[in-house]
């Protein structure tokens, strides 16, 4: 039988995540305690996986049944996975609880996986005082079933082992699994950051105009310039991996987040999500 | 008769040009290069006692002359200064140019058009002239941050496919500074630390590969 997965959050990663090890024949349990919201998540699974399907991304075979291999509740009692995997919003107040839970319910051979974007994976693996080495970082990236890359984290206290099954869970998956040290932003998020941040500068400083900003990367290869990205990733959510590695580094100047950013979210100005960021969509 | 180019910058940097100009185009140095250049491009950062001889050396053989100098790790400014209305100069982003990418950034547009001949096929943006430009400002500190990453022993192709994997940048973040040159990207940072503060310090890594190549931090 194929193997257990629980996914706690049906949020658009938890699903995300559920939706792409379904598309690999393992069986799915997805977590989360609206019944509304795991209604959403159901739906959305179904159509991803069809269009998968018909895009040809996805293999029959593998997909075959995903409908029965896929149950959703609002706890895991009485499961056996073989994986967790947490994607439950980005607050270690909400984290540290829901793993100090986990460590309890499960035996020493169950591995524990957040999928978190910027919390330190050693202050996470702290709440599950029982067996810490099982617990580590499984960083997907937004829209998980089409982005191929998967970091793999590993906390002070992480079992060398975790990140050798992370990476052949991750390869089983079809995507890229790259081990990165714990360090805020990890890695991606981290060199990222003088991709927004000193584009944001140089838009305040008068040195080159937003648009001008853009077209300038574009040209250059990029598939979208920094502003534009911004707007698409969400303003708010860009602007709080900033601040996250900002305070995780004790405040280094690289990493200082821009007002120009913070006063959108001020005017509710976040993106393409409310219609406005930095462009206008109509 | 066509114009003549000459070229101060990498066979890359000239491979390029030629593709997107009739004129003839010759690197300078060069034995052929004893015409009288109708246009120059010097895309050196430095050192800049170096840059700055050669445009004295060209303000003196070639007065008045266009020429398109890179000025991200001098401003313009300083450029025009240093030649005293000699040579007509504006400046450009090199790394724009080296990579052929569609958009050419510029300074000091307004005053000198006639180094604009020198960018058939270009399109350019004019910014304010400011050391590091606009792409230049963005990619050495991506590279920067990269090095740290290779200092804690993570192997580049890793590093580099979470970059194109993670971000759909065009490159890996080592991969721009093998194109560019790690002591280029480390003339860059270091001119912008001067500039605007101490977040641009170049990485040891880096530091110790323009040691190891010769190139002077603060020349």
């Amino acid at each position: 039988m194929a193997a257990l997965i629980i996914v706690i959050g049906s949020g658009t990663m938890g699903r995300g995540i559920a939706e792409v090890a379904l598309g690999r024949g393992f069986r799915v349990h997805l977590v989360d305690p609206e019944e509304a919201q795991r209604a959403l998540a159901q739906r959305s699974i179904e159509s991803g996986i069809s269009r998968s399907l018909a895009r040809g991304l996805l293999g029959e075979d593998a997909a075959r049944g995903w409908a029965q291999r896929l149950t959703l509740g609002p706890d895991w009692r009485g499961l056996s996975p073989k994986w967790v995997i947490e994607a439950i919003p980005e607050r270690m107040e909400l984290k540290g609880p829901l793993f100090a839970q986990l460590d309890q319910d499960f035996s020493e051979a169950v591995w524990l996986a957040s999928n978190t974007s910027s919390i330190a994976i050693t202050a996470i693996q702290g709440m599950a005082r029982r067996f810490p080495h099982r617990v580590g970082g499984l960083h997907f990236f937004n829209p998980v079933p089409r982005m191929a890359l998967v970091e793999v984290i590993a906390g002070m206290a992480t079992a060398p082992q975790f990140i050798e099954e992370s990476q052949a869970l991750v390869r089983q998956w079809g995507k890229v699994p790259v081990a990165v040290p714990d360090r805020p932003g990890f890695l991606v998020n981290r060199v990222a950051r003088p991709y927004y941040l000193e584009s944001l500068r140089m838009v305040d400083e008068g040195v080159v105009g937003m648009e001008a900003c853009d077209k300038v990367f574009e040209g250059a290869g990029f598939p979208m310039g920094p502003f534009r990205l911004m707007d698409l990733v969400g303003i708010d959510v860009n602007f709080a991996v900033t601040q996250s590695v900002f305070e995780q580094t004790f405040y280094d100047s690289r990493y200082r987040p821009h007002d120009l950013q913070q006063n959108k979210i001020r005017l509710g100005h976040l993106g393409r999500k409310t219609k406005r960021g930095f462009y206008v969509y109509e | 008769m066509s114009e003549v180019i000459w070229v101060i910058g990498s066979q890359t940097l000239i491979s390029v040009v030629k593709n997107h100009t009739s004129a003839l185009v010759l690197p300078w140095p060069s034995d052929q290069a004893i015409a009288r250049p109708d246009i120059v491009i010097d895309a050196t950062l430095g050192p800049l006692a170096a840059k700055r001889q050669r445009l004295d050396t060209l303000a003196r053989q070639h007065s008045k002359i266009p020429v398109l100098t890179a000025s991200t790790t001098v401003l313009l400014q300083h450029q025009r200064r240093w030649v005293n209305g000699a040579l007509d100069l504006m400046g450009f982003d090199p790394w724009l140019m080296q990579i052929d990418a569609k958009i050419i950034t510029l300074t000091g547009v307004d005053k000198n058009p006639l180094a604009l001949r020198a960018l058939e096929g270009w399109e350019w943006q004019p910014v304010a002239d400011q050391v590091g430009g606009v792409f230049s400002r963005v990619i050495a500190p991506l590279v920067n941050e990269a090095m740290a990453y290779v200092g804690m022993g993570l192997e580049a192709e890793g590093i580099d496919a979470a970059i194109r994997l993670g971000l759909n940048h065009p490159q890996g973040a080592l991969e721009w500074g093998d194109t560019f040159g790690l002591s280029q990207v480390g003339l860059v940072l270091q001119a912008m630390r001067q500039t605007m503060g101490e977040r641009f310090v170049p990485h040891p890594l880096i530091q110790q590969q323009m040691a190891k190549e010769g190139v002077d931090l603060n020349a």
